[in-house]
């Protein structure tokens, strides 16, 4: 499980922190993005990119290093699959179809947590882009996020055989009886794969924590713990910021400066005339 | 939960040698170390940042009334005793043209003298200093009053962001990301892969914890970071010296 990082050893010179950067090859141009800027309607020139830049490397005190959930995801379902193997495992898997349920040497396949997995990814693009990774650790939002996955998928299946049987659709109901997807304890996994070396009380405190994040990963879709990857956002309170944003900002002064300037030499050049 | 797959190896030539090794380990990183928050914590940072931007919009003068005169930006009164540096650099003065940083060559005969911009990181390690070294900013944050919400009359008395309305803005930018670059990014050329936005999203982040978006333009911030952060797609080697 070989969380991705860079770092990049620079001196303090900012300038040589930027010389530093382009010893690696670019894997895109500065245009692209300048591109794709004009593309969105909000164009920022190459500039300031760069200048933008130095004040970042600046602002985050040049450090680089960046862990991200979603290589646990794959360690996490590499690891559930072993686990649900073992006979401790097996306890925390049920079947919904009944045929399925009474062998008990039919062992889940990576194909059964394969919709739990990709559930889990997409809630952690969404944790990419809130706070949630300044308050939690990968590993955290990994699990917590197969948790959650898990338990929306229970749901869903749940209402869609719910509905089935509410429409007498029998076709219907044999196809998903056939089809049956596992029923996982992901909490009891938790529980005993995290167990050793912890004590009652430490394994107390861990589910507590993973039961919290696990309902703050469900409200990242209505924009809590600053998620923007949602169209739900109140665009007029957001236009309304931005307005009083360009009347106070401390950044474009020289463009307002050379503005000036301008009338200026205008006006000193109408009065010469006259 | 460790990281796996972690290798160590001497490189020696005569009485120089070093070790190398790859794959950082996050219990060692600085991540985990430096960049990990409470709510509380989290929360008094951006608050923090938000009061030092208001008291240089406040009380710094607009430069360019000080054409040809001595540049006097206001230092920042209570800088972070943890932080090495000074946060506001004052440039020098003088009367003839100076080459900006954003934009090319200044206008006009008499040239303004044109402060940096003033950029803090005290959010690096904040969490750690507060609780080990005891140092807080409690004391900093309960100065803030009610003059401070307004801009300094060189500069229109304009009146200035809350720490909630930069968060807003901030939410919003973060959002943007994906678009710009990513699997999900609208110009085919700058799809890449879904690391990338993350990382870009988690530097965007970490920037704000420490200043404010009336100070730097977060525009201009998610294309740098979306830049900066394609070079950071494959893994480097940690340098750790034994000596």
């Amino acid at each position: 499980m070989n969380g991705f990082i860079s770092f990049v050893l620079f001196p303090s010179n900012s300038k040589a922190a930027f010389l530093a950067s382009k010893v690696e090859d670019a894997t895109a141009d500065v245009r692209a993005l300048e591109e794709a800027t004009r593309h969105l309607k909000a164009h920022v020139t190459v500039d300031e990119i760069i200048a933008s830049e130095l004040y970042l490397l600046e602002g985050i005190h040049s450090d680089l290093m960046c862990f991200h959930p979603y290589k646990t995801l794959f360690g996490y379902s590499e690891d559930l699959r072993t686990y649900l193997r073992s006979k401790v495992g097996r306890d925390a898997i049920s079947f919904s179809s009944s045929d399925r349920g009474k062998d008990a040497n039919i062992m889940v396949s990576g194909e059964d947590l394969r919709p739990i997995h990709e559930e889990a990814w997409r809630i952690v693009e969404d944790a990419c882009v809130s706070d949630i990774p300044l308050l939690y650790t990968p590993g955290q939002i990994g699990i917590a996020a197969m948790i959650l996955a898990n338990d929306e998928l229970e749901k869903s299946r749940d209402e869609e055989q719910i509905t089935a049987a509410a429409a007498d659709k029998e076709e219907q109901l044999k196809t998903m009886e056939k089809s049956s997807f596992p029923r996982i304890d992901l909490r009891r996994y938790l529980t005993n794969r995290f167990r050793h070396g912890r004590t009652e009380k430490e394994q107390e405190e861990l589910r507590i924590q993973i039961a919290k994040l696990t309902v703050m990963l469900g409200q990242l879709k209505s924009g809590d713990f600053g998620c923007g990857n949602f169209a739900n956002l109140d665009m007029s309170a957001i236009r309304a910021v931005h307005k009083k944003l360009k009347r106070c900002k401390a950044w474009g002064e020289q463009e307002i400066l050379k503005v000036d300037t301008k009338k200026k030499n205008k006006k000193r050049k109408l009065d010469q005339e006259e | 939960m460790r990281s796996q797959g972690r290798h160590t190896f001497l490189i020696q030539k005569g009485h120089y040698s070093r070790t190398y090794r790859t794959m950082c380990d996050y219990i060692e990183s600085s991540h985990l170390r430096e960049w990990l928050f409470s709510p509380e914590l989290l929360d008094q940072c951006r608050k923090l940042a938000n009061l030092r931007a208001r008291r240089f919009l406040a009380r710094s003068t607009n430069p360019s009334i000080q054409s040809g005169k001595e540049h006097s930006t206001v230092v920042s009164d209570n800088l972070n005793p943890s932080s090495a540096t000074p946060s506001i650099q004052q440039a020098p003065t003088t009367s003839s043209s100076t080459k900006t940083n954003n934009t090319g060559p200044a206008v006009g005969g008499t040239t303004p003298t044109r402060s940096l911009l003033p950029v803090e990181y005290f959010a690096a390690g904040y969490a750690a200093k507060r609780f080990k070294l005891g140092i807080g900013n409690e004391e900093e944050l309960d100065t803030d009053n009610d003059e401070l919400w307004t801009s300094s009359p060189e500069r229109g008395s304009r009146p200035l962001l809350s720490s909630d309305e930069e968060q807003l803005l901030i939410q919003f930018y973060s959002g943007r990301i994906s678009c710009l670059i990513g699997p999900k990014a609208d110009l085919p050329k700058c799809r890449r892969d879904i690391k990338v936005t993350a990382t870009a999203a988690l530097l965007f982040r970490r920037f704000y914890l420490s200043n404010s978006v009336m100070i730097h333009d977060p525009k201009a911030l998610i294309v740098a970071v979306s830049y900066g952060c394609l070079f950071l797609t494959r893994c480097w080697l940690l340098i750790v010296d034994p000596m």
